[in-house]
């Protein structure tokens, strides 16, 4: 019970591959992790090294071909599509690289569609969303629809979005991937800045080596394999 | 390098097979339903047209007269004038056979034609009659003059009605049962004969003038005059008053003529599934070239030329085009057989008795069927080609993008839509414009709307998200509001749907509003309450006569309180066929008419008193004839004008009637006979027990009719309803096309919505819940179809109603439209979306959102 307090997702030799015509590509190859709660960690690798198959597997939406991943005290290989689908909507928070905001719903719809989906109407998931809106800085656009929102502003309110439920952990795949480096470092902050006061963990996947910098701990993938990364000076 | 190109091209398109198959089969639907109703069509008529040409061989021309018949000493006269020439004498007949209790024997109840002929006449105009025809038909022959009430059949008759030489037929002629021998079994030499003996009874013209009680008269004499017009002329000219001569080609041409507006309207009604197969073509082609915009961009990039790129889409459309209308060729074949039975059907109700049983694949149906099919997806297919090379070369453009740049299309095509709808409301309006320009007008009306699709779409999706969203929550906005994001998908889809509908509305209200005048006007007509009649073999028109000692005995028999009677018979108004009628007026037949253009208190003392006529509505549309113009009418003396007094309502015919008072037709002409009386029954007789009395008092070998009015309103809306059971096939059709393309349009978006169902999955929306998104989105879609197909039913219902029925048949029906029937066209819209959405709904909830998210 202590130790699902303190690590909120565990991973024990866990395996992925891929088969790309007649071979088998390793992505994960005994990939053993632990992440605490509270903890902003960033992951980096060159492209096609297995981060986002990391997340995708941290978060349900893919599952593993061997070992065994915890999340919140749960064995997803253990549990069926659907309960995976509600720990998912109900505990975890994903931003995309291409923002994913819901284009037919305004911003302020989409701050509400997670709510929604916990069971969460009405006033008081109104004022949720306001109130992450604005801490955001975009409280006058609760009305726009997000393709008339620059790259940067769509992001913002996809990591509004990944709040609005209030979940414990916040998966983003490269958030950044898509913005300038001044717009990069400021949805970092801004992520950071939400999250840390409310003890909210942070895994992070990007290509930017500058943002580990900002991290608590830093996981290079290569080769299957996961790496910590020594902290600079 | 063209040939990469076309490699690369094709390889992507591959890519997408579920919804090549789905064109395909849109276009072979529609081209199957444009084929099966033409040749179905086609082989009806082929089967009489062919039949009725070699009955009537190397004749010319035809002496024929009134009921009366042509009496034989002409043609004793003639041979002896013209000793030259070749003629015969013919007394033709339509016959059934019968069982000793009149039931009809041979399969599908067969009409046979009873031919009177003079064997020694007939060697030069039907040579297959004479020496030297089929084998053993010379002797037969023979045995026919030698022995009265002898017949000869062909084999595969006799085999169809299972008798052999020897055997006795039981015939029901006109209102008689009759008995025939059997001599001689003829099999049949070469396609003319075996197409002129196909059920065909052969007796002496002897033999046929008893059966058919035509004593010392012919029907007609046949004469082989070729080009000779100045002979022509000269025999004309020495014919007594009574008879006249005219053209054998004509008789088949008023029949083509007459079933030409059928045809014509069922025709018109099978494009509709091409049009529907169209929009198929044209949603799969945006959608291939949509998913190929970065190839394409690739390809521009790389130096192909737009030309290039055109030729490439247009020649895949092109194989499209083939691969579906051969199928579509192949499954109109065994449409045409379905469909064979309902055609010939209603052909035999209506114009003329013919037994047909197979399909005859006419080459002309095929290959118009052909190119019809091949153009309509090419035509399908050039907006997209277009869009494809109009492109500049942008890689990785999203499908949002394009479809923001295809919302700036909307005002522009609802702008062309109207221009349409006014290019149509002209042709409705102008009477100059033909039939079919009413249906290029129609066909330019459904455009018209359909191009207002887009619009629509975009107002009905916003009206439903706040609606959706207040019952589904952000899954209901979410579905409202993809409609519109994905307009260029939907609105096709929503277009072809629609399009089917209204079609099925459009056809429905006509019917209905034919059904509603129809039953008004049988209630008004049938004015007697027990009717009976001498029955008759041709569709259309009855000239059987009830033998007139039965007559004075059904009308004086107890509890028959009063009788009008009526007198079927066909003349000719400037050599034109006419059907015409003479009846006894009296209070309760007066009653009976409603005319549109006089009073009824003008019309009929003036019909009684002189040589005046009524016509039919039809009638008077065809000749373009009204009250106060005069007709002219070949008499037994002579060619003579009557005044025409009014014009009433009547849908017993589509080419309509002449009607005259039974003193005027006496003054001009000497039939006597009585088709039908309409018998009153006195106070407190039941016209039931009335039937049930006067069937006993007539002899077995009497074959009249004696029916209630209420029965014989039953069986003529089975007629009515059998007309137009076709109609119902037809739209099932073009339904199932509708069906196809929205399907096809869902598979589409299942696929450019593969990332945002995977980003749904990620932030914790279950696959069960994906599906209902989905499903609610296609009940949207198909909701918004049935609410555009209502308008567009409807404009099109008045135009069959008001302009289509008036230029086809001359009929003016009132318009009657319920409301249930639309609200099940609402009902049937959406059932039929979510029943096509059931398949990307399942598939879009399986998709697996890591792999879904990994590609853009």
């Amino acid at each position: 019970m202590e130790d699902t307090e303190k690590v909120v997702v565990r991973l024990r030799a866990v395996e992925k591959h891929y088969r790309e015509g007649d071979s088998t590509r390793r992505v994960l190859d005994g990939v053993d992790l632990d992440i605490a709660r509270g903890e902003f960690l960033v992951v980096h690798g060159p492209s096609g090294s297995g981060k986002s198959t990391l997340l995708n597997l941290i978060s349900g939406i893919d599952l593993a071909d061997g070992g065994a991943i915890h999340v919140l005290g749960r064995e997803l290989g253990k549990i069926s599509e659907t309960s995976r689908t509600l720990l998912r909507r109900e505990r975890l928070g994903f931003v995309f690289q291409f923002f994913n905001l819901i284009p037919t719903l305004t911003v302020g719809e989409n701050l509400l569609f997670p709510q929604e989906l916990v069971g969460r109407v009405g006033p008081d998931a109104v004022s949720r969303a306001r109130k992450l809106l604005d801490r955001v800085g975009l409280a006058q656009r609760w009305s726009t629809f997000p393709d008339r929102l620059s790259g940067g502003e769509q992001q913002r309110v996809a990591i509004a979005r990944a709040l609005a439920h209030d979940p414990d952990i916040v998966l983003a795949d490269e958030p950044t991937g898509n913005l300038d480096d001044e717009s990069a470092r400021s949805v970092v902050e801004l992520l950071q800045e939400l999250l840390r006061p409310a003890q909210k963990t942070l895994v992070l996947v990007t290509h930017n080596l500058a943002l580990g910098r900002l991290a608590d701990r830093t996981l290079r993938v290569a080769h299957g394999k996961l790496a910590e990364e020594a902290r600079g000076p | 390098m063209s040939v990469l190109v076309t490699l690369a091209s094709l390889r992507a398109l591959a890519r997408h097979r579920w919804q090549i198959a789905l064109s395909v089969l849109g276009i072979a639907l529609g081209v199957a339903v444009v084929v099966g109703i033409d040749l179905a069509g086609a082989s009806s008529l082929r089967g009489f047209r062919l039949s009725t040409e070699a009955l009537t061989g190397k004749a010319t021309h035809e002496i024929s007269a009134g009921s009366a018949g042509v009496p034989e000493e002409l043609f004793a006269q003639l041979a002896r004038a013209h000793p030259a020439l070749a003629m015969a004498p013919v007394v033709e007949s339509l016959a059934l056979a019968v069982d000793e209790g009149g039931v009809a024997l041979g399969p599908g109840r067969t009409t046979f034609t009873l031919l009177g002929v003079d064997l020694f006449s007939e060697a030069r105009l039907r040579p297959w009659l004479g020496e030297g025809g089929s084998a053993g038909i010379w002797d037969a022959n023979l045995t026919l003059l030698s022995e009265p009430g002898s017949c000869l059949i062909s084999a595969e008759t006799a085999r169809s009605l299972a008798v052999e030489r020897g055997a006795t037929l039981r015939l029901r002629v006109g209102s008689h049962f009759e008995h025939v021998r059997v001599v001689g079994v003829i099999v049949p030499e070469g396609p003319r004969a075996t197409l002129a003996l196909k059920d065909l009874l052969l007796v002496d013209v002897a033999t046929a003038q008893e059966l058919t009680g035509l004593i010392g008269r012919l029907t007609r004499i046949d004469l082989a005059l070729a080009d000779d017009a100045e002979l022509a002329q000269r025999i004309s000219a020495s014919l007594p008053a009574s008879v006249s001569l005219r053209s054998s080609a004509l008789r088949l041409a008023g029949i083509e003529e007459l079933t030409g507006a059928f045809r014509l309207n069922l025709r018109a009604l099978s494009l509709v599934a091409l049009l529907v197969g169209m929009f198929l073509v044209y949603n799969t082609m945006t959608f291939s070239v949509v998913r190929r915009r970065s190839l394409i961009a690739t390809l521009r990039t790389l130096g192909v030329t737009r030309a290039r790129i055109f030729r490439v889409i247009a020649a895949e459309a092109l194989w499209l085009g083939v691969i579906g209308t051969a199928l579509g060729v192949w499954l109109g074949t065994v449409i045409a057989r379905v469909l064979l039975g309902l055609v010939s059907q209603t052909m035999n109700d209506l114009y003329f008795a013919s037994s047909v049983r197979e399909v005859h694949l006419d080459g002309e149906i095929l290959l118009r069927s052909v190119a019809l099919g091949i153009g309509a997806t090419v035509i399908g297919a050039l907006a997209p080609a277009f869009e494809a090379t109009g492109e500049r070369p942008r890689l990785g453009l999203a499908v949002s993008t394009l479809e923001s740049a295809r919302k700036s299309w909307i005002a522009r095509l609802a702008l062309l839509g109207s221009l349409a709808i006014c290019a149509a409301l002209a042709l409705f309006a102008l009477p100059a414009f033909g039939l079919e320009a009413s249906f290029v007008g129609l066909l330019l009306l459904v455009l018209g709307i359909g191009c207002w699709a887009p619009w629509f779409t975009v107002r009905c999706a916003r009206i439903f998200a706040p609606i959706a969203g207040r019952i589904l929550g952000m899954f209901g906005r979410h579905a409202a509001r993809g409609i519109e994001a994905q307009l260029s998908r939907t609105s096709v889809a929503i277009a072809a749907m629609a399009v089917a509908l209204s079609a099925t509305i459009g056809m429905g209200v006509m019917i209905d509003s034919f059904r509603s005048t129809f039953v008004k006007w049988l209630e008004l007509s049938l004015e007697g309450d027990v009717y009976v009649a001498a029955p008759t073999l041709e569709p259309g028109h009855n000239r059987s006569t009830i033998d007139p000692k039965w007559v004075e005995q059904l009308t004086s028999a107890p509890g028959v309180a009063g009788f009008s009677t009526y007198r079927g018979f066909a003349t000719h108004s400037a050599g034109r066929p006419v059907q015409g009628a003479a009846v006894s007026v009296n209070a309760e037949r007066e009653s009976a008419f409603e005319f549109s253009d006089a009073r009824a208190e003008e019309v009929w003392p003036e019909f009684v008193a002189g040589d005046t006529v009524i016509v039919s509505e039809s009638f008077g549309y065809r000749a373009q004839l009204g009250r106060g113009e005069r007709i002219s009418l070949e008499t037994d003396r002579g060619v003579r004008e009557f005044l025409i007094l009014g014009t009433y309502a009547d849908f017993a015919s589509e080419q309509g009637y002449v009607l005259l008072s039974r003193d005027t037709y006496g003054r001009w002409f000497d039939d006597r006979g009585v088709t039908s009386l309409a018998l009153q029954a006195e106070p407190g007789v039941d016209p039931d027990a009335l039937v049930a009395q006067l069937r006993a008092s007539l002899p077995a070998e009497q074959a009249l009719l004696v029916r209630s009015n209420r029965s014989i309103r039953e069986s003529s809306l089975e007629v009515f309803e059998r007309t137009f059971a076709v109609t119902g096939v037809l739209q099932i059709f073009a339904t199932l096309t509708a069906a196809i393309g929205v399907l096809s349009a869902l598979l589409a978006l299942e696929l450019e919505r593969a990332r945002e169902i995977g980003m749904l999955r990620a932030l914790g929306v279950t696959p069960r819940e994906v599906g209902r998104l989905v499903l609610a989105q296609t009940g949207m879609l198909g909701l918004v179809a049935g609410l555009l197909a209502l308008p567009l039913g409807i404009a099109q219902a008045l135009v069959l109603v008001l302009v289509l029925n008036k230029r086809s048949f001359g009929w003016s029906l009132d318009l009657q439209v319920d409301a249930w029937p639309l609200l099940t066209t609402l009902g049937l819209s959406v059932a039929a979306a979510l029943l096509a959405g059931a398949l990307p709904a399942w598939r879009m909830s399986r998709a697996r959102p890591a792999l879904a998210l990994r590609g853009d």
